[in-house]
């Protein structure tokens, strides 16, 4: 009677494992769940989402309100201390301080959280879409299609960034229909989004041919074949998925370089225009004021670090877990 | 080979040419002419604006425009600088390129002289102390933007310290002396590629080191300096060399925002200018000269698969 509880028991045990098989996702959450820099990483990303969607209720300032104190005598000395309400160290009143303009550090930065999240979200969707349109009809279409793509690629790849963004920037206007902002963010902030993607779509759409022709040799490729599939239906029903795990892993990737690349344009006078507080203008606009409060500079650079460590970390957690090969 | 060679050369032909076309229609969908923008300046009558734009065809129409400036380009000839008036592009550029490249080469001489070392060091000293110091630092260095490091450098050496000028980028290039002054600059300009090179050297190297014929070698007792620099690295060495090329040529393109700071007469400061000043001919030819380096920078990498790798065949 035991011996057959346990040969009975055995049997289940099999059963059992062959019905947990795990999938690549649930794998691959495994793996994440055990990186602990990720899974930190993750969290600190999930509360600054939160804090940028929630920029309305935390920031206890509106980020254009000047606080200025009338009344004080001018100064003359630029180097003095002032008490007009400008530059202030940080305080209860402004957890970050005060800036040129007496505005509230802090509830500024809430907002360029938001404006540099959600215009980084909007570069991602175009990246990702561009990418994976090109990169499928490359992989898939005819011969001369594939290689027509690629040389587009090419020319994309070897225009200059910094010099095609600058330019599209003062080619473009700071409206989209007539309307000078789209869901809270203005449109020259998404429009400066949209040149950084189009200087980021290449390696993207190289990224998920490459993927893609990989699995033009293997086995589920040819069976899906022999069962009549057209090369479009292979490459969207049976490859791409396979491609997934690479393409949110580069897209990870791509919003610290955007949000990069806002900074150094709007330090160069190309990016964001002021007053709109994005992170990029944050930065540069405090920069000439560093030895009046040097506070004023660094939350918002230390802002900016802290959400590329994150994003590098999560990015770095999300490649080990989705893809084994390249574990490290 | 020499097929490939050549294709490859045509084919850059090929998209010099579209990034030609793009630039062109671009900076001409940038409102406003050249001789427009200063139409307010004293001394600048409407007379004088139509003369200018009639002397220098800008009314006819663009596809004539764009065919004339191609067949210039094709002769090496920019034209005259619409801004600085009676000079050559050609001649404005190799000036301004000067600096731009020279910080570039110096920046990538520093990213490659102390990221490989160091990645490979953090790779063989693997969680130690080393390891985790060399990663915290390189993170750190990725991490700010390039002009705050700038910025802090200045602080510390010129403010601080006074080992440099602080207005370094006065006749840098002109001198061998000079080039002292590029040090910071290339610092803070190789900042975010060398924490890129450490990252990739140091988990390339890390994955040959696990190999089983670094065991073996080790095992027969080979010298450790033999080990790391004769068998592991070279093994490493693919990635590291597919990134020199980017590398190389971000350096010396990218310079734009770090020439702004250090007061750098470059290239990249001038294309900005130029666009403002809707300087049709310095735009086009800052344009070209980066995709000419982009372009070549790849080239020589993909040249050099098959000297490193046997296995990969250029053709």
């Amino acid at each position: 009677m035991p011996r057959d509880r346990a040969g009975a028991r055995l049997v289940l045990l099999r059963t059992r494992r062959v019905q947990e098989q795990p999938g690549y996702w649930r794998l691959a959450w495994r793996r994440f769940r055990r990186n602990r820099l990720a899974v930190v990483s993750g969290f600190l990303l999930l509360a600054f989402i939160l804090v940028a969607l929630g920029g309305d209720v935390i920031a206890p300032h509106d980020p254009y309100e000047q606080f200025l104190r009338r009344g004080g005598e001018v100064i003359t000395d630029p180097l003095a201390p002032r008490d007009d309400g400008t530059f202030e160290g940080p305080s209860v009143a402004h957890l970050f301080g005060t800036d040129e303009l007496a505005r509230d550090i802090f509830s500024r930065s809430v907002l360029g959280l938001r404006i540099s999240l959600g215009a980084a979200l909007f570069l991602i969707v175009i990246v990702t879409t561009v990418g994976i349109t090109v990169g499928v009809a490359a992989a898939a279409g005819p011969r001369w299609g594939d290689e027509l793509l690629m040389r587009m690629t090419d020319v994309a790849y070897a225009f200059p960034d910094i010099l095609l963004i600058i330019l599209l920037r003062s080619a473009f206007g700071d409206t989209i229909l007539g309307r000078r902002s789209v869901v809270g963010i203005d449109v020259d902030v998404l429009l400066l989004f949209f040149a950084i993607g189009l200087t980021a779509w290449p390696t993207m759409a190289r990224l998920v041919r490459a993927q893609l022709l990989s699995l033009r040799e293997r086995e589920f490729t040819t069976a899906a074949r022999a069962m009549g599939a057209g090369p479009m239906r292979i490459a969207v029903t049976h490859w791409l998925p396979n491609a997934t795990g690479p393409v949110i892993v580069e897209a990870t990737f791509l919003v610290p370089r955007a949000i990069f690349a806002e900074a150094a344009l709007s330090f160069i006078g190309v990016g964001v225009t002021p007053p709109t507080p994005s992170l990029g203008v944050l930065i540069s606009s405090h920069f000439s004021f560093v030895s009046v409060q040097w506070t004023a500079l660094a939350f918002p650079t230390l802002i900016l670090a802290t959400l590329f460590i994150v994003f590098q970390f999560f990015g770095d957690g999300l490649r080990d877990a989705m893809d084994p090969r390249t574990r490290r | 080979m020499a097929i490939y060679l050549a294709r490859r050369l045509l084919w850059t032909f090929g998209t010099l040419f579209s990034i030609c076309l793009i630039t062109f229609v671009l900076m001409h969908s940038v409102p406003g002419g050249p001789f427009e923008a200063r139409a307010g300046e004293q001394g600048v009558s409407a007379e004088f604006v139509s003369a200018q734009e009639a002397y220098y065809g800008l009314g006819d129409p663009m596809p004539e425009q764009f065919l004339r400036m191609l067949g210039n380009l094709v002769q090496g000839d920019l034209g005259l600088s619409f801004a600085q008036q009676g000079q050559h592009v050609t001649d404005l550029m190799l000036d301004k390129i000067k600096p731009s490249f020279l910080l570039g080469v110096m920046a990538f001489a520093i990213v490659v002289g102390v990221g490989i070392p160091a990645g490979t060091f953090a790779a063989v000293r693997r969680n130690t102390v080393w390891d985790y110091v060399t990663l915290g630092i390189c993170t750190a260095l990725a991490a700010v933007p390039s002009f705050v490091i700038a910025f802090l450098l200045l602080l510390t050496f010129s403010v601080g310290l006074d080992w440099f000028d602080v207005r370094l980028g006065r006749g840098f290039g002109d001198s061998i002396g000079s080039l002292r002054n590029g040090i910071l600059p290339a610092v803070a300009l190789g900042a975010p590629s060398l924490a890129l090179l450490y990252r990739i050297t140091r988990s390339a190297m890390i994955e040959v080191l696990e190999q089983d014929y670094i065991r073996t070698a080790r095992a027969k007792g080979l010298a450790p300096r033999e080990l790391y620099l004769r068998h592991a690295l070279p093994n490493a060495s693919l990635p590291i060399v597919t990134l020199l090329g980017p590398i190389f040529a971000g350096l010396v393109t990218g310079s734009i925002i770090i020439e702004s700071i250090f007061g750098l007469p470059g290239i990249g400061a001038a294309f900005v200018t130029s666009v403002g000043q809707r300087d049709y001919g310095m735009i086009m030819g800052t344009t070209l000269f980066y995709a000419t380096v982009i372009i070549f920078a790849n080239l020589v990498v993909d040249l050099m698969y098959p000297v490193i790798d046997p296995r990969v065949r250029a053709a």
